[in-house]
This record gives C-alpha cells, structure tokens and sequence, in this order.
C-alpha cells in the first residue's frame, strides 16, 4: 500500500471521486450561517434548486397544517415563513449531509458515529450559544478521513480498526499504515471542497489535548466524541470514556452538572433514535465493522 | 432503592416521557422547561406544566426544538423505573471503567450520567 501524498492533488481526487459528493449546497450555506442573521429570502433562494430541501420543507410545513385541519401548502415561500427561519436553516444542513451520510458507499458503523457525534456536538453549540448547524456539519465531517481511508484500502483499514478496538493507538497505526492520520487525510478532503477553513481546522484538531483551546469548533466536537461515547450513542461494546478534556469545557464554559446538562443527554439520546428510525436503521453494534469490510471488497 | 436518588426524584423522573416534536400532539403537558436560543439571545421559553396546543408545536417547530419531555400517561412503576435505571448504571460502568481509577474529570460526567433517566 503506497503511503498518501497530500501535495498531491491526483491523490486527493482519486479519494474524493470514491467517496460520495458532497452537496456543494451545505458549502454555500455554511458560508451564509457565517453571519448570525441570514434571510428567510435568501434561504428559500438556495433551498429551492435542491428538491430534498424542498421537499423537508414542504413536509414540516404541512405537518403543522394538517395539525390545525388546514389544507397543504405547495408553495416553498410560504411553507418557510410557516416553519421559520431557525428550522430552515437545520433542515437545509441536516437533509443533505444525512444524505451524504446515508451513501450506499458508506459503512453504517461509520454513518451512525458521524451522526451521534453531529447531534451531541449540535446541542452542546446550543447550550454553550455557539453555531450550532455549523456544529452539526462538523460534528458529521470529523472522520471524514476515515471513511477516506476505507475506500482507498478497505481491508487494509479494517485491520487496522481491529487492532485500534483491541488497544493500540489508532492513529499511529493509521500514519503507519497510511503515511498520514484521519485528521490530516480529513482536512485536506475539506480543504478540497472547499469548506470554511474552520471545519477543515477542526477536523485536524478535533483530537488534539491542549491545555487551552483557541477556536470553539474544536473542544466541541472533542467533547461531543466523548460525550457521544459516554451516551453509548450508537451502541458499540467498544463503547471507553478514559479521558475528558476540562480545557474543552472550561473553554465553551460548560459544566456536567449544569441543570440543564441533564435535559442535553436526553435530547442527544431521543434525537439519535428518532433520525436512525426515520432512516429505517437501529443502533450499530460492533457486529457491524465486520460487515463494513466486506462492504469495502464489494466496492473494488 | 437507588442510593444515588431520592423517591421524589425517581418519582418525577419516571413520569417524563423525552419525545422529538413530530410525535407531539395538542393535549400532552411539558414535563421540563424549554428554551430557544439564538447564540446567547433567549428566544422562547417554555416552562414546566405548559399545555401544548397546536400553536405550541408550531412555536417549538418554527425555533428549531428536536424534542421536548412532557409528562408520561403511562409510567413505569418505581420497582420497574429502578431496575432500568440500575441497568443503565451498570453500562455505564462498563464504559467508563473501574470507579476507583477514574480520574476526577471523567467522575465528574460518570456522576451526572448515573442520575440521568434511562431511555425508554
């Protein structure tokens, strides 16, 4: 297995073409939700070309109607000044990177991490007043690098997660095995795409321990990893909490016996089986990494 | 008995059902409080013992709120709420490992997780 090059652009696209394309409308929303107040106008105007969004839409809005016996509504404008703003803007992100995610091409060991991770770190943004759709993007992009992995070498990664499930350290099994880590191989996929500098960031540094943060995107999904453990979201018997970064919660100013912390867990648990059974999916065990290799083989 | 909670919190405990807002329906009553955000700015606040009506859930729709706990018509009994929540302890323990070696960070979460009400 040839190490990988990431000054090599070839490289990059021979991983990008194998994995699923990622929707280039969450890229130009990411760079709108950069500012707090985004227009309900200029959400519908992106949200209208994508009939997945359109069609969330439709259906949230409708939803309502029927509660109050009214009659559908077909027209997109109207249906997003029903449902509002804040909901637009999650249904826009969280339709298209759970379609992203939910790729054939995609293990499910792998999906129902990302998403677990996606949610705990959306609500932890929430309760720390961040932004908590970019969070969410974040939270499903963190082992993007992973999943880069896998469709360069399934076999030779699953290995390599079987030996990281029994104890070693993955990621130096991983530059071992690969010449770079999940993290680098991850930030030079979102450098390709051409996402915000910040989600590239966090991916390289989502497993970093500083004893100061500098950014927030990162201690969130570092915290949002080990909070997505400790929920046993989704089940795994491989399932550690050894560590937990307080430079994390120090730095979001988040504390676990903050009153409102124990409604957070809930959230994180109900959200999690809510989305799993509205994508016809039960919560993985590790079961599932063996059935991701031979996913991997069927792709060659 | 747990030792870890009083009767009176097993007791509300048990009664909160946690269900995503597509599930509600006009009639269920708010079991926690509710708050929107937008970054720090408060947006909707929602308090314990709130009847949700139609207008409700379209409030908790239009703020972009997943889920909420109202109160459960249905509840487990205290023996039966006892035993799910020991179940849900003993996994966490698997998780987080052996309680004397836990370091002072992981406890910390290792405790709040043990009071937390199980799915169900």
């Amino acid at each position: 297995m040839p190490l990988i090059d990431l000054a090599q652009t070839t490289t990059l696209e021979q991983i990008a073409t194998r994995l699923p394309p990622f929707p280039a409308v969450v890229s130009r929303l990411l760079i709108l939700l950069e500012r707090e107040e985004v227009s309900l106008d200029e959400l519908v105007r992106l949200a209208r070309n994508d009939p997945v969004i359109t069609g969330d839409i439709l259906a949230t809005a409708n939803r309502l109607r029927r509660l109050r016996v009214q009659p559908d509504l077909s027209d997109l404008f109207a249906a997003a000044t029903l449902i509002g703003s804040n909901q637009l803007r999650r249904i826009a992100v969280a339709a298209n990177m759970n379609r992203f995610l939910a790729c054939s091409s995609v293990p499910s060991h792998f999906f129902q991490h990302a998403l677990a991770v996606a949610i705990v770190a959306q609500e932890l943004a929430m309760m720390a007043g961040k932004a908590s759709e970019t969070a969410f993007v974040a939270g499903i992009l963190h082992d993007i690098g992973q999943l880069g992995f896998y469709v360069l070498d399934a076999q030779a990664y699953g290995a390599l997660r079987r030996q990281a499930l029994a104890g070693k350290e993955m990621m130096m099994l991983e530059r071992t095995t690969f010449g770079v880590d999940h993290c680098q191989l991850g930030q030079a996929l979102a450098r390709y795409w051409q996402l915000p500098e910040v989600i590239g960031e966090t991916i390289a540094a989502h497993h970093a321990c500083p004893d100061e943060w500098c950014a927030d995107l990162p201690p969130l999904i570092n915290l949002a990893e080990t909070l997505s453990a400790a929920l046993d979201l989704p089940y795994s018997i491989y399932n550690r909490v050894h560590s937990v970064s307080r430079a994390a919660l120090a730095h979001l100013q988040l504390r676990w016996d903050d009153p409102e912390m124990h409604d957070c867990f809930c959230r994180c648990r109900i959200r999690f089986a809510h989305q799993l059974a509205k994508l016809g999916q039960t919560s993985h065990d590790a079961g599932g990494e063996r059935n991701a290799e031979k996913i991997g083989e069927g792709m060659k | 008995m747990n030792a870890r909670l009083d009767p009176e919190t097993i007791s509300l405990s048990a009664a909160r059902l946690w269900l995503p807002v597509e599930e509600l329906r006009p009639g269920m009553i708010l079991a926690r409080p509710v708050s929107g955000r937008i970054g720090q700015r408060l947006t909707l606040w929602l308090p314990v013992g709130t009847l949700i009506t139609e207008n409700t859930i379209a409030q908790l729709i239009n703020k972009g709120i997943e889920c909420v706990a109202v109160i459960d018509d249905d509840p487990p009994t205290e023996e039966q709420y006892v035993k799910l929540l020991e179940a849900a302890q003993a996994r966490l323990r698997t998780i987080f490992g052996d309680e004397a070696r836990m370091d002072n960070a992981c406890r910390e979460l290792f405790d709040q997780l043990c009071e937390v009400e199980p799915c169900r």
